[in-house]
């Protein structure tokens, strides 16, 4: 099932230190023309694939930020151009709950949602409203956020972005947020910068959030029936178990399987391959998204695995695990998606280090499909 | 001995819950209070209720020397409920070696209690007398079983006991009184440790005739609770492989743990004479051979390992 | 306001006949065990009386003269001690045949035998929190007696309501045992005002239904979430789960290790249960 990262907005009300957004991007949202034109595309892919469905990632900015005229107008162009095939698409959201109404919500629950993803922060000076980054009003404003949305019964998890702010404190984090999120249902990512980009000094090395996830890891496997889906270990746990992949940066299968679309129409892979302005593939005016899907540099990421495999990934036990990490962060790190990510080094120390001598699991390659190397 | 006491001799609620859920846990439904003096616990009659309401029986093991005034209030106190599962053994020693006020106070108590209280006599020295016991029986309307023990050495210490070359003169009064007062329905009862040749094969009919069938001569775990949840088998091997009740989860685990120690001992001398190994009723698990603290105490010369758990 | 759902809870009768309450459940609070008896018999068919709270301030259990018309009564009572423990085992079988719960304080040691006591004959019992510390031992103790006893017991709170909410996925507080929960029990002062809290603000009867939530949310943000505002120790907590910040500085000690071993020892025995 292809998924659609749709950032419909560059807008935010939030200043995030690591945000790429803000930092990078002008603000600016989807006209309601150009919508039109989306679900028109949409409709075009659905009715030749007849077998298959369509994920949107309602994404930003801030989804929220548009407001409910805009959903409101999704609804009226999916029964317009999409009446035979609306019910194949399914929507999702990431947003940071700052701005959720009941409105928002109802008009969700009328695109299918019951559940939302969002990111939490505990730590002030990190992401908050304003160039001052004012935690307070913004984690008000997050709380009452999540409480409108559990008593509309969605679900939710988060991301935490780990930074050099709280790299030196992994348990007190862990505490906080499986204090904040009972069961777990959030996962633990590094922070991503562009090119070595840092103006605030917030990013950590592979070897640094390898052994945070380590220490956090001790104590997680301790009580791992409390607080069963904290990512990455829950994962890892069902690929040392069953197989199957971490999430789409370790798949080394998304070369068709992701589309992003900006406000202004143009069509990339990726959130982040859009922020860093990798495989721009045209515009959704002139494209459709049948030929996005058919553009020449997924051929290349479909090759990325057999390269990796005879170079940089040359006899790496765990590369049917990782596959060599996201083709954007090798192409962060070297300049093109034939390099492995830089982030491997923390999978491998983390994997060697804490989860196999703590777990007394050793990866076994064979529970993964045979990489058919003569296609 | 009452000026003696201070708080710390007392079980505490928590120990004694910890038992009475030990108890429980083992499907046991009695218990027996031992002492010092039980009857000497501030809240005895809360105890008796409590144990009752966990459906524990209780027997309590007393002198029956109490002031008056606490006699009357536990009375008084016991007598708050009907249907109270409680019965007394109220060992007692001879007139002629009692003070007046205890003599006193043992019959206050036998006259309150009577209809609950069987007794119990302790032989330690070789020139008893047992007739006191049928004329408390008959005065006071009491139990017709007496439990006769024989005071036994506690190895490595210092106590009145009998030593087995005088089992047959013990052996000899006691035939002679229980034939004396045959007419009266008394009922023997043997405490362990009595060997079983020391009475002839008329002896041990007429033994078995009075005792109503209940005559026993093997020895096992009588299990001891101190009130600090200390564990021993039997009050002679009070420090023979002493443990916690902690170590263990249920009572048959308790008891099968000093069964075998008290194996252990045996396999090395099968009962307190020569003979005893080669006897068939050892072998065969009729006798035990009398108590193993006679034989424990044979071994003291030779050091403390083999009293104590290493 | 909302009207249906909630718990409210007075401690003078005049209010119990006024219309608020008839949509709603009620817990009576009194201080006399004499008018026990009385009070349930004159509003029970009327309204629906959730629990009647009988607290004795000093006084023991002992001091109460039960007879077989408490037997229907959903009671609980706040009581110093058991006091004369003879006269409560003289009648326990009275206790047991009524759905009573006798909550003991923390700060008194009498309070971890006698809850032993009460639970191990059936008796529903359990401890609340007063002004002064409690001993963390003692607590733990007790906590270890629930938990892991081999013989079956009355339940004793707040360990209770620990162990049957341990595998929720959103943090639960125990504190609905002393009727603390800002989403079921509202204090009502007087006709016209209520509050969350015993102690806490005072809000009008008459919010609408979305002002009421209102306020339910700005109570827990400012008692829940607070925690992850300040990054309190709280908020860092391993047994935070559990406790809620209830019982920070209840004990004579570290209140986190405490309540770390009682939630160890909840998920053993959830655990085992399973």
């Amino acid at each position: 099932m292809p998924t659609l990262i749709f950032k419909e907005t560059e807008a935010c009300n939030s200043n995030c230190i690591y945000c790429d957004v803000i930092a990078r991007k002008k603000p600016c949202t989807i006209s309601f023309d150009l919508l039109e034109t989306v679900f028109i595309r949409i409709n075009e892919y659905l009715e030749k694939y007849s077998n298959q469905n369509f994920s949107i990632v309602w994404h930003g900015g801030e989804p929220c930020i548009v407001g409910v005229k805009f959903y409101n107008k999704v609804l009226e162009l999916l029964d317009k151009h999409c009446p035979n095939t609306k019910n194949r698409i399914s929507h999702d959201i990431q947003t940071n709950l700052t701005l959720i109404n009941q409105e928002l919500i109802d008009v969700f629950k009328n695109l299918g949602m019951n559940r939302v993803g969002t990111s939490y922060e505990p730590y002030k000076g990190i992401r908050g409203f304003g160039k001052e980054r004012d935690s307070d009003a913004y984690n008000r404003a997050f709380f009452r956020g999540i409480e409108l949305i559990e008593k509309n019964g969605f679900s939710w998890g988060f991301i935490y972005v780990v930074t050099r702010n709280v790299i030196d404190k992994p348990l007190e984090i862990f505490n906080i947020l499986t204090n904040f999120k009972v069961k777990g249902g959030f996962q633990l990512h590094p922070v991503y910068s562009y090119k070595n980009e840092d103006k605030n000094n917030v990013g950590i090395t592979a070897m640094e959030f390898a052994d945070f996830l380590g220490e956090i890891f001790k104590e997680w496997w301790e009580h791992r029936q409390r607080y069963p889906f904290v990512q990455p270990f829950f994962s890892y746990m069902n690929h040392y178990g069953n197989g199957g992949t971490v999430c789409c940066s370790e798949s080394g299968q998304c070369a068709y399987s992701h589309i992003f679309l900006g406000p202004n129409g143009e069509i990339s892979h990726c959130g982040r391959s859009s922020d860093w302005d990798v495989f721009e593939v045209g515009n959704i005016k002139e494209v459709s998204i049948i030929e996005a899907f058919n553009h020449a540099y997924r051929k290349d990421l479909e090759k990325r695995n057999e390269y990796l495999l005879a170079n940089d990934c040359k006899g790496c036990e765990y590369f049917s695990l990782c596959h060599g990490g996201c083709p954007l962060d090798g192409w962060n790190y070297k300049d093109t998606i034939f390099a492995k990510s830089e982030w491997c080094a923390a999978t491998k120390v983390f994997l060697k280090k804490y989860f196999e001598p703590i777990t007394g699991l050793k990866f076994d390659s064979r529970k993964y499909e045979q990489l058919d190397l003569s296609k | 001995m009452a000026n003696n006491v201070n708080e710390n001799d007392y079980i505490s609620w928590d120990n004694l819950i910890y038992i009475a859920d030990f108890l429980s846990a083992s499907g046991e439904n009695h218990v027996s209070l031992l002492g010092g003096e039980p009857l000497l616990h501030p809240q005895i009659s809360s105890i008796i209720k409590y144990l009752n309401q966990r459906n524990l029986s209780v027997t309590i093991f007393t002198s029956g020397i109490m002031p008056i005034d606490r006699l009357q209030r536990f009375v008084a106190e016991l007598n708050e409920l009907q249907n109270l599962r409680v019965g007394f053994v109220c060992n007692v020693n001879e007139p002629r070696f009692s003070p007046k006020n205890e003599l006193e106070r043992v019959e206050q108590f036998l006259t309150l209690f009577a209809n609950r209280t069987s007794l119990s006599f302790n032989i330690y020295r070789t020139d008893f007398e047992m007739t006191f016991l049928r004329d408390y029986i008959v005065r006071f309307g009491l139990d017709r079983h007496i439990r006769l023990g024989l005071a036994h050495p506690i190895p490595g210490k210092k106590n009145k006991y009998i030593p087995t070359n005088e089992f047959n003169s013990v052996k000899d009064k006691l035939i002679q009184f229980f034939t004396e007062n045959q007419v009266f329905g008394i009922i023997p009862g043997f405490d362990c440790g009595f060997p079983m040749c020391m009475f002839s094969d008329e002896e041990l009919g007429l033994m078995f005739k009075l005792s109503i069938g209940q005559l026993c001569f093997q020895c096992g775990p009588a299990i001891d609770i101190d009130a600090e949840l200390n564990v021993w088998s039997c009050f002679p091997l009070s420090d023979f492989n002493k443990k916690s009740l902690f170590d263990f989860t249920t009572y048959g685990e308790l008891a099968k743990f000093y069964l075998e120690k008290m194996e252990e001992v045996r396999s090395e001398r099968r009962g307190i004479y020569p003979q005893c190994d080669d006897c068939q009723h050892n072998k065969h698990g009729l006798c035990s051979g009398g108590c193993l603290a006679h034989i424990l105490n044979g071994f003291i010369e030779e050091g403390d390992f083999r009293r104590q758990e290493k | 306001m909302k009207k249906s759902g909630l718990t409210y809870i007075v401690d003078d009768l005049s209010l119990i006949r006024k219309n608020i309450i008839r949509d709603n459940s009620v817990v009576i609070k009194l201080s006399n065990p004499d008018d026990v008896v009385g009070v349930f018999q004159r509003y029970y068919g009327d309204y629906n009386i959730y629990q009647i709270c009988l607290d004795l301030g000093f006084g023991s259990l002992s001091q109460i003269q039960f007879n077989n018309d408490w037997e229907n009564i959903p009671l609980v009572i706040f009581a110093y001690n058991l006091g004369d423990l003879n006269y409560i085992l003289n009648i326990v079988g009275l206790i047991q045949s009524c759905k009573i719960r006798v909550m003991q304080p923390a700060s008194n040691k009498e309070s971890y035998a006698s809850l032993k006591i009460l639970s191990s004959l059936g008796v529903d019992c359990g401890i609340f929190f007063d002004q002064e510390q409690a001993d963390s031992e003692a607590f733990l103790d007790l906590a270890s007696y629930y938990y892991m006893s081999p013989v079956p017991h009355a339940s004793i709170e707040p360990f209770a309501n620990i162990k049957e909410n341990i595998h929720l996925d959103y943090n639960h507080s125990f504190d609905e045992v002393y009727f603390v929960d800002e989403k079921r029990f509202l204090y009502i002062h007087s006709e016209k005002e209520f509050s969350f809290l015993p102690q806490s603000k005072r809000l009008s009867i008459y919010l609408s239904d979305e002002d009421f939530e209102k306020e339910q949310v700005n109570f827990k943000l400012e008692n829940y979430y607070g925690h992850f505002m300040e990054l309190d120790q709280c908020s860092k907590c391993k047994a935070f789960k559990i406790c809620n910040h209830k019982l920070s500085s209840s004990f004579n000690c570290d209140c986190q290790q405490t309540m770390a071993e009682v939630f160890e020892y909840a998920e053993i025995s959830e655990t085992v249960r399973r």
